[in-house]
């Protein structure tokens, strides 16, 4: 079977340097796979070429066998979704409208929805739980309601894979937590998804896949979030001390407080 | 469409239509409505002397009505291209108008009407001038990084304004002042004085054609207002429809200028009027806002043929409209929250 998503030898440049410098990573259906970097890693960069909004100075893309970078708009919103990082625009369209929007890749833009579009409009609602929200207007929800709409509409989109940039952030605690047992229920239904983070213990969440480019956007190390997600390797990608510990069979990586090193902001 | 917003759009049609049939009213020579609507549905008229009749006809065919139409085709395709261009660059505060577009058709027309070329060419050098405005703003714009954008494009628009406005005042000095016919004035304070039958037809073609432009690119609109990348994610090639977008609106924009001079003010509130009435959906606020425009332009109109004895500058009597509505609406949006 063809993976979701295939990045090879990923080269980019703004002018002098590589900011994102022979990336080589895939998304297997049915999985998670969490991006970790730290700040100014070329994660954003990399993601924008996923969306074909960048051109890769060389390397190829391809999603479900679809070579990305020579692929159409329409052709690539069938084969991945994209939940952008939370915003606070104040775009004051009816979540059912939001929603809608997710199925332009289908009818495009002439024609007017069609009852297959508000169908599946409708099942990404329900499948958020978000039905009752239906007529509310996106710019009066809360930050949590406002992300769970941006996921809807990538789930009314149907596509199989779902690259997230960042969607923790501006969650509360809670929140964020519902949302990567959301994205563990998706993914056991055969979705997939690409995740930007700057938590390493949202990968542990998943307890899936991990990417981690280090500061010269190349890939440090990628595997099982449980190996991956180390002492060693963060310390190499964030230069901070961390302790994973081991709680009721679950993962968790603490930052030590108190260690030495990582004097100054990178 | 939702049921509420074709209430909305049937109220503000028969309000359109009440400010139409009464502006046949305004003007200096005063005759009943009846009469001039019986003229004008070419019913008889009893106890009517040939001679008045035929006053009657060329006040209502040749003065009256087309003032009204290019009232209404100006206002309405003002008010589009304006929210048009608010969606497209999702900035609340830009117009036709402050973003330079009407500056660069004036000049176009200005140059055409003096060189004296077929009203043809004048259209085509207000729509081309016009393209080189709204050009010329964005590259501007693009000279400032960081700061707010939304007030570096207005401050773009005003300087691109004074660009084009002075080229034109240059134009219009070195020429012979013989053969600026009505005068640089004209086009700078806007009006309708030169509406009549012929150039109106040859101007609709023009909107009708924009018109068709922006509407269709209204469901893309409502997607790029989560801007460029998302629209792109979303599935559609966000550089195409922004091209097909703004020269839409900058086509019906130019060609109000070649009808009506630059007419201020209405490609910016009418939009905001229609947001405030049915939300941000442009599918909706392109006829609604259109209509609004319509209906102020004509107010307008009336009110500067009809206060006076003499014609008042138009650009004077939409301002007395035009800035206590926007001062409303921006006290009520509380400006930071103006939804685009």
């Amino acid at each position: 079977m063809c993976n979701f998503l295939e990045v090879k030898n990923l080269f980019f440049s703004y002018g002098r340097g590589n900011v994102v410098n022979d990336v080589s990573l895939h998304v297997t259906p049915g999985h998670v796979v969490s991006l970790l970097g730290p700040n100014g890693c070329g994660k954003t960069t990399l993601i924008k070429m996923v969306l074909g909004i960048l051109k890769p100075r060389s390397g190829g893309i391809s999603a479900s066998g679809l070579d990305v970078t020579r692929a159409g708009h329409r052709e690539r919103a069938r084969h991945f979704s994209y939940v952008p990082q939370l915003h606070h625009a104040n775009v004051g369209f009816p979540v059912m409208e939001m929603v809608l929007m997710g199925r332009i890749a289908y009818e495009g833009c002439f024609k007017p929805y069609s009852d297959a579009d508000r169908e599946a409009a409708e099942k990404a609602l329900r499948q958020m739980n978000l039905l009752d929200l239906a007529e509310r207007s996106f710019a009066e929800l809360s930050g949590g309601q406002r992300q769970m709409v941006l996921i809807a509409r990538s789930l009314a989109q149907q596509a199989p894979l779902c690259i997230m940039d960042e969607p923790e952030n501006g969650l509360d605690f809670g929140n964020q937590v519902k949302l990567f047992r959301l994205l563990r229920d998706l993914s056991a239904g055969g979705m997939s998804f690409l995740v930007t983070t700057h938590h390493p213990e949202h990968a542990l969440w998943t307890n899936d896949q991990v990417v981690m480019l280090n500061r010269e956007g190349r890939v440090l190390v990628a595997g099982n979030a449980g190996e991956c997600v180390n002492r060693k390797n963060l310390l190499g990608l964030y230069d901070v001390d961390v302790a994973i510990a081991d709680v009721g069979g679950q993962h968790c990586c603490m930052p030590l407080m108190e260690a030495a090193g990582g004097a100054g902001f990178n | 469409m939702k049921k509420r917003n074709w209430i909305i759009i049937g109220l503000l049609l028969a309000t359109l239509g009440a400010i139409a049939v009464s502006s046949l009213l305004a003007g200096r020579y005063s005759a009943p409505l009846s009469e001039q609507l019986k003229i004008l549905l070419q019913l008889p008229v009893p106890d009517l002397t040939p001679e008045r009749r035929e006053i009657l006809e060329y006040l209502v065919f040749t003065l009256r009505l087309p003032r009204i139409i290019a009232a209404l085709l100006v206002g309405f395709a003002l008010a589009m291209a304006g929210s048009t261009f608010q969606s497209m660059f999702r900035n609340p505060l830009v117009s036709p108008e402050l973003l330079g577009v009407m500056a660069g058709s004036a000049l176009g027309v200005v140059a055409g009407v003096i060189f004296e070329v077929p009203a043809v060419v004048v259209q085509l050098l207000a729509f081309a001038f016009g393209l080189l405005a709204i050009v010329t703003t964005l590259l501007i714009a693009k000279l400032y990084r960081g700061g707010d954008k939304l007030l570096i494009l207005v401050m773009a628009g005003i300087i691109c304004t004074a660009i084009f406005t002075s080229l034109g005042f240059l134009i219009a000095y070195s020429a012979d002042p013989e053969r600026m016919g009505v005068g640089l004035e004209y086009w700078l304070d806007g009006g309708l004085g030169l509406a009549n039958r012929s150039n109106i037809l040859a101007s609709l073609p023009l909107f009708l054609l924009g018109a068709a432009g922006m509407a269709v690119s209204a469901k893309a609109m409502n997607v790029m207002s989560f801007g460029e990348e998302e629209a792109a994610a979303l599935g559609l090639n966000p550089i195409h429809w922004r091209i097909l977008a703004i020269v839409s609106a900058t086509l019906v924009s130019a060609v109000s200028v070649t009808m009506a001079g630059m007419v201020a003010w209405i490609g910016l509130i009418a939009p905001h009027f229609g947001r405030l009435l049915t939300g941000p959906d442009t599918r909706t606020l392109l006829p609604v806002s259109g209509l609004i425009g319509a209906s102020i332009l004509l107010l307008a109109d009336s009110a500067s043929r009809s206060l006076f004895s003499s014609t008042l500058p138009m650009s004077l009597t939409i301002s007395v409209i035009g800035i206590p509505m926007f001062m409303i609406l921006l006290y009520r949006s509380k400006f930071g929250g103006l939804h685009v």
